[in-house]
């Protein structure tokens, strides 16, 4: 409990880490657990590359952005907006 | 134009009340893709949840005049709630067949990615390929975009509206919690599970351009 993992021991890590990034991003770490991680990282080129490649998912993700609404249906609607209370 | 789209959601409510077109595009724009995943998650088909916020929609034309006794819901707060009530109207039957996966439960990234020995376990055996040696400029293609939609379209319904709500629309964790009615952790390890998934069908796409 509460004992730092020796350097020996990172690599036994990997697979945990992977686990731990959703939380890394997303601040949901408290302060020992991000600097394991953050050691973890900076000693660990294939862990680093995965969150590298989940910070690109990301950006790829957001680019997508959400087109959802067909112009035709937002403009139905907008129409419907107009013309309440004729109905 | 501009000003309704700056309004913020409360403001929204009021400009709406008082019969403002821009508001009400600006509601559209804002919150119906958001609309759209709070639906789905409850019904499983994408055609019966745009069916539902359409429907929302004109109701919400409809109700314009009661939009006063809202009094206190932001309007985030109370598309939702007429979503809901509008699934709860047309999806009883099909809200049991959902497709709801993955509780969080379990490992997000294969285990058999990593090396299973007694005191050198846990270290990657298969590491993520460089995707900048491997897809070059085709990282922002096109075709690239399309393998992300394909992977999203593949979640179940938990994690993609947590997915779409969060990485898609970039919507704040907050927010996204209000609007499914999850914790903050639920959310993490919906959006944790997602996106695992996601990387690991890009890992693939790239893998297979090399």
């Amino acid at each position: 409990m509460g004992e730092r993992v020796s350097d020996d021991n990172r690599w036994t890590q990997c697979r945990e880490i992977v686990e731990l990034v959703t939380d890394y991003l997303e601040g949901a770490l408290d302060m020992a657990a991000r600097l394991n991680f953050e050691e973890h990282l900076a000693a660990c080129p294939p862990c680093r590359d995965y969150l590298e490649q989940m910070r690109r998912t990301m950006e790829l993700a957001a680019r997508l952005g959400s087109s959802l609404l067909s112009p035709a249906a937002r403009g139905d609607l907008i129409l419907a907006f107009r013309g309440r209370g004729q109905r | 134009m501009a000003q309704a789209a700056d309004l913020d959601d409360r403001g929204l409510v009021e400009a709406l009340c008082a019969g403002d077109e821009t508001a009400f595009a600006s509601l559209l724009d804002r919150y119906h893709g958001a609309l759209v995943e709070v639906a789905l998650r409850d019904l499983g088909d994408r055609t019966a949840a745009d069916e539902v916020v359409r429907r929302v929609w004109l109701r919400v034309i409809d109700q314009i005049d009661e939009l006063g006794r809202t009094d206190g819901l932001t309007a985030r707060e109370w598309l939702a709630r007429l979503v809901r009530a509008e699934v709860r109207r047309d999806g009883h039957g099909r809200a049991a067949v959902r497709a709801r996966t993955s509780d969080g439960a379990g490992p997000a990234v294969d285990p058999a990615r990593f090396v299973d020995v007694p005191r050198w376990g846990g270290e990657w055996a298969v590491r993520p390929k460089s995707w900048h040696r491997t897809a070059g400029r085709r990282l922002d293609a096109p075709e690239t975009l399309a393998s992300v939609r394909a992977a999203i379209d593949a979640l179940g319904s938990d994690e993609r509206s947590v997915y779409v709500l969060r990485d898609v629309e970039g919507r704040d964790p907050a927010e996204v919690s209000a609007l499914l009615r999850i914790s903050a952790r639920a959310q993490r390890m919906l959006l944790h599970q997602a996106r695992a998934k996601v990387w690991r069908a890009l890992e693939i796409y790239f893998d297979a351009l090399t």
